[in-house]
């Protein structure tokens, strides 16, 4: 089954013509399915993660999506700091990095998409004092969001 | 957040998927939010209250660096 219906790449291709600026690069951890499952490298999710992104980057020619090979690709891994998969970390040019580990479906998605949209355009959606007393910050902060998909 | 400031970088982790992290945060509702594994806090925050946490961990007074010139 499709995650996207038609309309929804209808709705996203213009919303992402009209709003994308920079490019972005989604790269996305994940595992390739085996025959045989290794116990602990099981990913239940990755299938359905990676199914999503190749639909959702194959709407902008702004959205390149880059897979890795959790397992054997650990130089990457290293690099990106991925700890667990699916992984997803986006990231535009000279722009940090967002990192979503899971699948981002239902509310999560429109996150997603935001975080897009802001990466791509190089500004949060923060009010401008907010912006302000964030540049104040000296020390490295490291925030976590649990969410679940509802 | 981290699109403001270098220092600063986020993840979303979707709980279901990763029990075992989210039992090391006893995350038992979300949106749970952990910020350098000291400030935990359940529900969505104002801007205004999730920044003064953001600051309560980022934020130092620089040392007095005396007269030094």
């Amino acid at each position: 089954m499709a995650l996207l219906s038609e309309q929804d790449k209808t709705d996203l291709k213009r919303r992402f013509r009209k709003e994308l600026r920079k490019d972005v690069t989604i790269n996305l951890f994940t595992t390739q399915a085996s025959v045989l499952t290794i116990p602990g490298r099981e990913c239940p999710t990755c299938p359905q993660t990676q199914e999503l992104l190749e639909d959702l980057t194959a709407l902008s020619p702004k959205l390149h999506l880059k897979k890795y090979d959790f397992f054997s690709q650990t130089q990457e891994r290293d690099t990106y700091g991925v700890e667990r998969i699916p992984a997803i970390v986006m990231e535009a040019e000279g722009s940090p990095r967002l990192k979503y580990y899971g699948i981002p479906a239902g509310y999560e998605f429109a996150t997603l998409l935001e975080d897009l949209n802001a990466l791509s355009r190089g500004v949060s959606p923060l009010a401008l004092e907010t912006r302000k007393k964030l540049r104040k910050i000296n020390q490295p902060v490291h925030i976590q969001v649990f969410v679940t998909p509802s | 957040m981290a699109l403001e400031n270098k220092l600063i970088s986020a993840d979303v982790v979707e709980a279901q998927e990763f029990p075992a992290l989210a039992r090391m945060y006893s995350v038992t509702a979300v949106p749970k939010t952990v910020i350098n594994n000291v400030v935990q806090f359940v529900g969505a925050l104002s801007e205004e209250q999730f920044l003064e946490k953001v600051l309560q961990v980022g934020y130092r007074e620089p040392e007095s660096k005396g007269k030094e010139a």
